[in-house]
């Protein structure tokens, strides 16, 4: 992937290449009015191209469920425009837009069963029968789930549940697939194996996924682009790779992966700034070298993990941490050690 | 008997026993009595004979010759399109009503509930009462009619028809609201929001989502709301005049003025077996609707 143009186009744009489908213009939400008007949104902006697999990541009530609703035609915007193929359907109904939503709860209907529940957005769009079950044994096939048409929705597991909303949303071919916290009712390994079956499933068909999560390391795996939301407002829109390595505030560096943000004052360097850097990219007791940065620590904590071990120590008024391949020998709590970085890893945020 | 049949057959008989006392045995004493010969002064004695089913159907005439006399029979039919009514307007506003209360938040929710079970803690009597105190010529409705200059004298709305129903609907609304609401409950809004997403518009997602998913609980609330209103006194004796005879004014009238245990007990055994019919009937059609959830 070619990280050429990212310094121009932070929104990183260039790197997936593909043109606009979906235009979020300066979109705001603000629930109730006068003295308890909450706002859930503020002028959030930003693009996502065809073909990609767009998430919007945050914590939970940062906003991110409201762009997709918004998206989706639940909520209509206060301000702003949502722009699908050029056109502003920012306030148009869930009905008329071409987009499906595969719902946290999945949201499959109780009465009735599998082939009904895939069927039912293309009854609505006045497909043939035939076509219908031709698609609908299409999609079944697509999720993994042939042997189930027949079933009843409701003696199925989680999930089965899953694929079957899944095979659902996909199923009219919608120009955008909105998925919203679609691993979070899994345990952990069933959403492990989810994980590789949403990016194939977004390879095959070849559709426009936008995924809400809250899990960064979720966001990582699965996207083409990453939109970071806090508050209400996006604070970086770019690929992962990009988002990692140079977080534009505080927060995101803070919420994408770990990160040690040292005030510039402990590093002598100006006081307004703040450096971050991934615990992975310090070394202990390294010789010092002209392009590295160097600070004397003492060790507060060590955490044997199996494949590393992490390491807390204390400088001046900073707390730092460190996480060192396989095990660290000659170091115990109490010690002091020489913790060093190379000056290109670290990245200088204004606070 | 292995004692595990024992203990079963145990188990069921506080259920049983309950049962039969409380459900086989009257409705037993009123087939019996249905058979039996008029007292002089009300009650019942022997010799056995069909004389009170026979006075549904036909009647003395001044020559006292016997002839067809369909007028129970419309009292019996009347009473039947009454609760039918009571049934289908109980549909009408239960229906929304349970969903929007099914709708609301959990807080609302349980204040909306309580207001729907509210009139329960009031005697039937003294509530249809006050629907007499409200309708009446110089009720609060006339009145206000007349204050704010749309009416000269009154207008009647007692005695009739229209009155017994509202009556009646008033009083098993709740019945209607209480089961549908309790499928509705677990018809919650993301799926109503799924068949929008996929392109459902409002009336077919009513159609094809609310109204199926209600329909077991209509069917047990159409049973709930039925049963009671075709025996219903109440409110035809007091909204209606009593003028406007239904099949429970009618047995009520057997035992009290009329002194005829045998016709009141053939009258309720008839409306009795009709309900059970329609109930057996309506729950064998739908008994995967309303047991297999």
């Amino acid at each position: 992937m070619s990280q050429v143009d990212v310094v121009v186009d932070t929104s990183g744009k260039a790197a997936v290449g593909g043109k606009v489908l979906l235009g979020v213009d300066k979109v705001s939400k603000h629930f109730g009015t006068g003295a308890s008007k909450v706002t859930a949104l503020e002028d959030a902006m930003f693009d996502i191209l065809d073909n990609e697999f767009f998430t919007l990541l945050g914590p939970s009530g940062c906003g991110k469920t409201t762009i997709i609703r918004i998206i989706a035609g639940f909520e209509a915007p206060s301000e702003g425009r949502i722009m699908l193929d050029g056109r502003d359907i920012g306030h148009e109904p869930p009905f008329k837009r071409p987009v499906n939503t595969m719902f946290q709860s999945y949201a499959l209907f109780p009465h009735l069963n599998v082939r009904q529940n895939i069927a039912y957005g293309l009854e609505m769009l006045r497909w043939k029968p035939a076509d219908i079950k031709r698609r609908v044994d299409e999609v079944l096939d697509l999720v993994q789930m042939p042997a189930f048409a027949d079933r009843r929705t409701n003696q199925m597991s989680g999930g089965q549940q899953q694929r079957i909303a899944l095979a659902r949303a996909l199923a009219p071919r919608p120009r955008l697939l909105l998925l919203d916290e679609p691993l979070s009712a899994l345990d952990l390994k069933l959403r492990k194996a989810m994980q590789t079956e949403l990016k194939r499933l977004q390879r095959e068909t070849k559709l426009t996924f936008v995924m809400v999560t809250h899990d960064q390391e979720e966001a990582l795996a699965l996207s083409d682009r990453i939109a970071v939301i806090n508050k209400g407002s996006v604070l970086q829109v770019a690929t992962p790779e990009e988002i990692y390595a140079r977080p534009r505030t505080r927060f995101v560096a803070d919420f994408i992966g770990e990160a040690n943000l040292l005030s510039g004052s402990s590093l002598g360097l100006a006081p307004d700034v703040t450096v971050s850097i991934r615990p992975e990219q310090i070394t202990v007791g390294m010789a010092p070298a002209a392009d590295r940065r160097e600070v004397k620590a003492r060790v507060v904590a060590l955490t044997f993990l199996g494949a590393d071990t992490l390491l807390e120590a204390t400088f001046r008024d900073a707390h730092i941490r460190a996480r060192v391949r396989g095990a660290l020998s000659g170091v115990t709590v109490g010690d002091e050690v020489s913790l060093s970085w190379a000056l290109a890893s670290e990245w200088i945020l204004k606070s | 008997m292995s004692s595990a049949s024992r203990s079963t057959a145990l188990l069921r008989a506080p259920v049983l026993l309950t049962m039969i006392l409380f459900m086989v045995l009257p409705m037993g004493v009123a087939v019996v009595y249905s058979f039996l010969t008029n007292g002089a002064y009300g009650g019942v004695k022997l010799p056995f004979t069909t004389a009170a089913y026979l006075k549904l159907l036909v009647q003395e005439d001044l020559d006292g010759k016997l002839g067809f006399s369909p007028a129970y029979l419309i009292i019996l039919w009347r009473s039947v399109l009454l609760a039918g009514l009571t049934v289908i307007i109980s549909i009408i506003i239960g229906l929304p009503l349970a969903w929007y209360i099914a709708c609301a938040a959990p807080a609302k929710r349980g204040r909306l509930l309580l207001l729907v079970t509210l009139p329960f803690w009031i005697n039937t009597l003294i509530r249809t009462y006050c629907w007499v105190l409200i309708l009446r010529d110089e009720g609060l409705v006339n009145q206000s009619l007349r204050r704010m200059g749309l009416i000269d004298g009154h207008i009647q709305f007692l005695y009739n028809d229209v009155a017994i129903l509202l009556g009646m609907v008033y009083t098993y609304l709740p019945f209607m609201v209480l089961p549908i609401f309790a499928v509705l409950e677990r018809l919650n809004g993301d799926i109503i929001e799924a068949s929008h997403d996929l392109y459902a518009d409002r009336w077919t997602t009513f159609r094809r989502m609310v109204w199926p998913i209600a329909m077991p609980g209509t069917i047990a609330g159409s049973l709930l709301v039925f049963a009671p209103a075709l025996g219903s006194f109440l409110a035809p004796d007091l909204l209606g005049g009593g003028k406007r005879l239904m099949i429970g004014s009618l047995i009520q009238l057997q035992f009290s003025s009329s002194r005829n245990w045998p016709f009141g007990s053939a009258l309720a055994t008839v409306v009795s077996i009709g309900i059970l019919l329609a109930l057996f009937l309506v729950v064998r059609k739908n008994f995967d609707k309303v047991l297999g959830r």
